[in-house]
């Protein structure tokens, strides 16, 4: 249903990412490291030098990495502009013999907002039929 | 807010993709001699070689992320409005809920059914209903005498509801004003 729940994490986890890189940054500038770190370049560090010394695997294996992170968005942004929050036709399970039954959802939502109505004593429903997971 | 996320979820796939994209177009390139192909990196590469942890742009940027990674966290960890209130329900397959609209109107009908109650606004919120109704006779004494007929009325009528958490009922009954 348009990955809500997906979207919440990813972008929770985006913004926690986000916030750490620049509490890093802010305490490696302020001297938090050490006055030392503070006066270094960018990449004079041990992460940047094991980067540099095992680039030949590494960055084959950082793309492999990015075309897997890219067929991932590729399906959330389907997720996200495709899906919606109703249901499609139900198939009645049993013989398929001599044809396949099916329930169109807006029949089931009309007999079930009758039965709501009658028993509830009420004026008017919004009818709705949730995705079946 | 869930509707926000719809497209901030969107524009981060895109620009995740448009990165993933030119990252693994960037190693190609390396590999084949090529590079850069799609962005001057190499230029990217040389500012880090030679800009220090204690230059102010480093110092401005870190503040940009802390503000822009902090507001996003904030945004996404705040508790959602609660619009429906679940009811209990005997089966499991059945997701039963009355909005918090619902509610209101309901109690506010059964507040001016209470003799000598002549109007009610009510909120619901997440754990409290607050309703404020107003006695048709004027005077303090009035008022009080109404406060307990009111209170059981409106709690007898969220009991016949079911609710699974149902609310806290805070009662106000004042004089009519002139």
């Amino acid at each position: 249903m348009h990955a809500d729940r997906t979207n919440r994490l990813v972008l929770a986890l985006f913004g926690l990412l986000v916030l750490v890189a620049g509490a890093g940054g802010m305490a490696a500038s302020t001297g938090v490291f050490g006055v030392a770190f503070s006066r270094q370049t960018l990449f004079d560090n041990r992460a940047s030098g094991f980067i540099g010394h095992h680039g030949g695997w590494l960055w084959p294996a950082v793309a492999g990495a990015c075309l897997l992170l890219a067929l991932a968005c590729l399906r959330w942004i389907l997720v996200l502009l495709a899906s919606t929050d109703r249901v499609g036709d139900i198939t009645i399970p049993g013989d398929t013999d001599q044809g396949t039954t099916t329930l169109q959802p807006a029949a089931t939502a009309a007999r079930r907002a009758a039965h709501v109505l009658e028993y509830m004593d009420a004026t008017s429903l919004r009818r709705w039929v949730p995705v079946y997971s | 807010m869930r509707l926000a996320n719809r497209p901030l979820a969107f524009i981060l796939a895109a620009a995740l993709i448009a990165a993933s994209v030119v990252i693994i177009a960037e190693v190609i390139g390396f590999a084949a001699h090529r590079s850069p192909l799609l962005v001057h990196w190499s230029t990217w590469y040389h500012w880090a070689r030679g800009t220090r942890w204690d230059a102010l742009v480093v110092r401005v940027w870190s503040a940009i992320l802390i503000v822009v990674g902090a507001l996003v966290l904030i945004l996404e960890l705040t508790p959602r409005r609660v619009t429906r209130l679940p009811l209990r329900s005997g089966d499991n397959a059945t997701d039963a809920a009355v909005t918090r609209r619902g509610l209101a109107g309901m109690l506010r009908a059964a507040a001016t059914g209470v003799d000598g109650i002549s109007s009610a606004t009510v909120k619901v919120r997440r754990r409290r209903a607050i309703v404020t109704a107003a006695s048709a006779a004027r005077g303090r004494p009035a008022a009080t005498a109404l406060t307990e007929p009111v209170t059981q009325t409106l709690r007898s009528q969220l009991d016949s509801l079911d609710l699974r958490h149902p609310p806290r009922l805070k009662v106000h009954v004042v004089p009519r004003g002139r």
